[in-house]
């Protein structure tokens, strides 16, 4: 299996880019993030539905006291995020520098050891400075059923 | 014993300038206080056997082993402690006992902020208290900020009531000879009425922020506990080590052994994983004091400490000097713990009251006024204690509008709150004198 078989080719973001298209383009092609790139094309960050949530309705003191909480605050909490003003948003802010790649040389079990490593559930593949697409768990998993008709 | 100068010689300044060079590094932040502290030690050793006024051997003498073994086994325990959830769960047990009462929250938290902090380490205490707290404000829909002030402000308090409840205590404990329950007789009464009054003047600074709301604290109490055989075993643990703190003196024991008999029951009973349980420990603040504790043994050889004692003996020879030198003491360590780090200044004055004793003086009344000072000092402002700062940085994080405690938002309360206490403090002191004797 090469990596080049699970790739999920998606766009990228960029700033400027608001927050819903981001969202968008996450949803059409089932990975929970996409690339930032700057004006040259080169991947410079990372956009994430996890750190954007995280970021935007879920403050510490609820998410590590997640196991506590009644579902009253879950409904009241963020008016924002429910009613949608967050998609007008930049993802400027909400993009991390942190960003975990690999290339299409590499192999499957790499992918996975470095989405272990991060506790992440993808990956992005780039050859040198170009942006190929995003690795998925998901992606690895519905190719190995279709490779071996289980 | 020691022969000591008598006028200031050169190993005197040699000494007084590595301290000051090291106090520097510490106070500026230039480096963090661990590596301040060690850069100094090992410089002090260097430079103090070069000259002949200190060794490598008195170094390790310097040490006061029963503080920092006292610390590492707390930690131990409270590491075993922490995640059981039992902190958790008296917070959401005491915020739906207070109906709704923001005051009356106040009073619940930070009095459990306070028992806790006598006993265990009160930044620990507050690290754990601050999270949950922001999240009963934040479903009550009331600003966090008091609480989280309250609570750092008399964890603090609560700390200096105990012999193990603040670091300079467990110093103060140990260079005095005083055992636990001493410590607590004479302290408690004291910083009861210090904490009374405290809660009284925050309930009245931040009267307009503590409303009346009808809303529940949607929080369930019974999902906090993870391990409640865990949790008991922890409880039975530090039960045995609060036994032994009030007993200790009988048994001829160091209040570090009794933690260490503790941990052992831990250890026994819940076989942890060492990297949970030594990952744990804050070496960084151990090796703080150790590097502290091997810079003032260098100025202590040199003969400094000694001398700055022959300058106060004779005002503390006097009967009414001593009180006056006891105030002065209280609170010269309270506005110094106010603006610096209250340890350096606890491990440099703890040899100077002690060469006092030698010069014949009653020195007992000084290790209250030392601890009381110290112990109140840190609210004076965000930098006086590391509990503030952990109160700041959880205020600032949540994100509510209007939560976060500025550097001045906490002085308005703070300074207030610091003399007010200090006020009441040095009232009894000087009132109930002949019972600090």
């Amino acid at each position: 299996m090469k990596l080049m078989d699970v790739v999920i080719p998606t766009g990228v973001v960029y700033s400027g880019t608001v927050i819903g298209d981001a969202f968008r383009e996450c949803v059409s092609h089932n990975v929970g993030g996409l690339p930032f790139c700057n004006a040259e094309g080169k991947v410079v960050g990372r956009f994430s539905l996890r750190h954007t949530f995280k970021s935007l309705c879920l403050p510490q003191d609820i998410s590590h006291h997640a196991h506590l909480l009644g579902d009253q605050i879950c409904s009241e909490s963020a008016p924002e995020v429910i009613n949608g003003d967050i998609l007008k948003l930049n993802v400027d802010p909400y993009v991390t520098g942190h960003i975990a790649t690999i290339t299409p040389h590499s192999p499957v079990i790499k992918a996975l050891s470095i989405m272990e490593k991060y506790n992440s559930s993808y990956v992005f593949l780039v050859d040198g400075d170009q942006y190929i697409g995003v690795i998925t768990r998901m992606a690895i998993a519905r190719l190995l059923l279709k490779y071996h008709q289980f | 014993m020691a022969e000591y100068a008598t006028e200031l010689t050169f190993d005197m300044y040699i000494a007084l300038a590595v301290m000051l060079g090291a106090y520097v590094l510490i106070f500026s932040e230039v480096l963090h206080r661990t590596s301040a502290a060690i850069i100094g030690a090992v410089v002090m050793i260097g430079v103090g056997t070069a000259v002949g006024f200190y060794s490598q051997d008195m170094a390790i003498q310097a040490i006061d082993g029963n503080t920092i073994l006292l610390l590492t086994a707390m930690m131990m325990v409270v590491a075993m402690l922490r995640p059981t959830g039992a902190f958790e769960y008296v917070a959401v047990i005491l915020s739906k006992a207070s109906r709704g009462d923001s005051r009356l929250l106040l009073i619940y938290l930070s009095l459990a902020v306070s028992i806790i902090s006598m006993f265990l380490d009160n930044v620990t205490t507050v690290i754990i208290f601050a999270p949950i707290t922001v999240l009963i404000a934040r479903i009550l829909e009331v600003n966090p900020l008091p609480f989280l002030m309250a609570e750092a402000m008399l964890s603090n308090i609560g700390g200096a009531a105990t012999l193990v409840g603040d670091p300079p205590n467990i110093m103060i404990g140990t260079a005095g000879g005083i055992d636990f329950t001493r410590f607590i007789v004479h302290m408690g009464p004291t910083i009861l009425l210090v904490w009374f009054c405290t809660v009284l003047l925050i309930l009245f600074l931040f009267r307009k922020h503590l409303p009346k709301v009808d809303r529940p604290v949607d929080l369930d109490e019974s999902k906090a506990i993870h391990d409640s055989a865990g949790l008991k075993r922890s409880l039975f643990a530090l039960a045995v080590i609060i036994g032994l703190f009030f007993v200790h003196h009988i048994l001829g024991i160091y209040p570090a052994y009794a933690a260490f008999v503790g941990l052992c029951i831990v250890l026994l009973l819940e076989h942890p994983e060492p990297g949970a349980l030594f990952g744990q420990v804050n070496w960084s603040v151990l090796a703080f004091f150790v590097g502290l504790f091997i810079i003032v043994g260098g100025v202590e050889k040199s003969g400094l400490l000694h001398w700055v004692g022959l300058q106060l003996v004779d005002i503390a020879r006097d009967p009414e000097g001593l009180l006056i030198t006891g105030l002065a003491v209280m609170w010269c360590a309270a506005l110094l713990s106010a603006i610096v780090d209250n340890i350096p200044f606890t491990v440099t004055i703890i040899p100077i009251v002690l060469g006092l004793e030698s010069m014949g003086i009653n020195i007992t009344p000084l290790w209250w006024a030392l601890a009381i000072g110290v112990g109140l000092g840190g609210n004076g402002t965000h930098i006086g204690a590391t509990a503030n700062l952990i109160a700041i940085a959880e205020s600032e994080r949540c994100g509510i509008r209007g939560a976060a405690i500025t550097p001045m938002a906490w002085m308005k309360v703070g300074i207030p709150t610091m003399f007010f206490s200090l006020i009441v403090a040095s009232l009894v002191y000087s009132l109930f004198f002949s019972t600090f004797l």
